[in-house]
This record gives C-alpha cells, sequence and structure tokens, in this order.
C-alpha cells in the first residue's frame, strides 16, 4: 500500500488534475462560449458568474491536503510530493488511523511534525529523516537498515 | 507529549517506523 511506485503514480494524477483544473480555457459551444474559471485559491465560496462551485472548490483542496499529507490505515507520510524549493506548514490535519497531524517543510526537507493521537492505534510514519526525534530524543541512528529492530 | 508517557520508536520496514500511541499521546518528530 505504501510502496513509492503507488505514491508516485497518485502525485502524477494529483499534478496532472491540478494542471487541468488550473487552466482558465475558452471553448465555443455552437455561437456561445463556455469559459471554464480557475477555481483554487477563492475562497467566498460564490461561482463567477452562473451559481455555486462548492464541490469543485472541496475537491481542490482534497489536492491540496494529498500534497501535503497522505495516509493509509495508520501509516503517515509527510509532504509526499510537495516541491522542495517551496516552504510549507500545515495544522491539524486529521489522518486515517485517528491522528491529528501538523508539520513544517523548510529547505527542501521535513522540517519537524506533530502527531497527536485520538484513538488508541499504533502510528506508523514513512519516515523522512535518517535519524529521528521523538519528542527530543535520539531514537535512531545511521542508515535504515543498520538499526533495524524486531 | 501531553501523557508523559515514554514512547518508543520500532522500525518496521526499512522507512517505516512505529509509535505505539495512546488516545491523548503527543509526539514532536523531528
Amino acid at each position: 500500500m505504501f510502496n513509492k511506485r503507488v505514491g508516485s503514480l497518485l502525485c502524477i494524477l494529483i499534478m496532472t488534475a491540478i494542471s487541468v483544473s488550473a487552466t482558465d480555457s475558452t471553448e465555443t459551444i455552437g455561437k456561445k462560449k463556455l469559459r471554464i474559471f480557475i477555481l483554487a485559491g477563492q475562497s467566498n465560496m460564490v461561482g463567477h458568474e452562473h451559481g455555486t462551485f462548492m464541490g469543485e472548490m472541496i475537491g481542490i483542496a482534497g489536492l491540496v491536503n494529498e500534497y501535503l499529507l497522505q495516509s493509509v490505515e495508520n501509516k503517515i507520510r509527510l509532504f509526499p510530493c510537495w516541491p522542495s524549493d517551496k516552504s510549507a506548514k500545515f495544522t491539524h490535519l486529521r489522518s486515517h488511523g485517528g491522528f491529528i497531524v501538523s508539520a513544517e517543510f523548510k529547505d527542501g526537507r521535513v522540517a519537524s511534525a506533530t502527531i497527536e493521537s485520538v484513538a488508541n492505534k499504533k502510528l506508523q510514519i514513512l519516515s523522512p529523516w535518517k535519524t529521528i526525534y521523538v519528542n527530543g530524543k535520539k531514537t535512531a541512528i545511521g542508515p535504515a537498515w543498520m538499526t533495524r529492530s524486531a | 507529549m501531553k501523557s508523559g508517557r515514554n514512547l518508543k520508536l520500532k522500525q518496521v520496514s526499512p522507512e517505516i517506523y512505529e509509535i505505539d500511541m495512546k488516545k491523548g499521546d503527543e509526539v514532536l518528530l523531528y
């Protein structure tokens, strides 16, 4: 479920969907022009000419969330396809497995993450770090295969 | 960490780490 191929494929699909939805294109149907507006980044929940776009806007928010945090069951992956040249930060995103996650991406890497459990489930995190500090305590050193424990 | 418990980190695969968390536990990872 959590291998790199699935993650990469998901990233490509999300980026394609965003690039398609973010374009402002004009098509002609008969003699009347049909305009497709940029939906991302508008927060007033009000459409432009012909009503609201609530469904589409929630969809865009979901896509952006997938950029920041992916979770399957109790497994969490932080910033799976965030561009490395942009800083980002989010707070209190809920993930599968009953966790509330806050994290920061800075200088091309995941700087820190705070995870709170609201259910009694084991947290599994796809580590973006070679060394992990849990509450300030170093808990894994060096390459992953050298520190494996049963 | 809200609960004050000492949480242990366990490596379950080359890239995945597991923390046995209970309700109310909070961890800071970096």
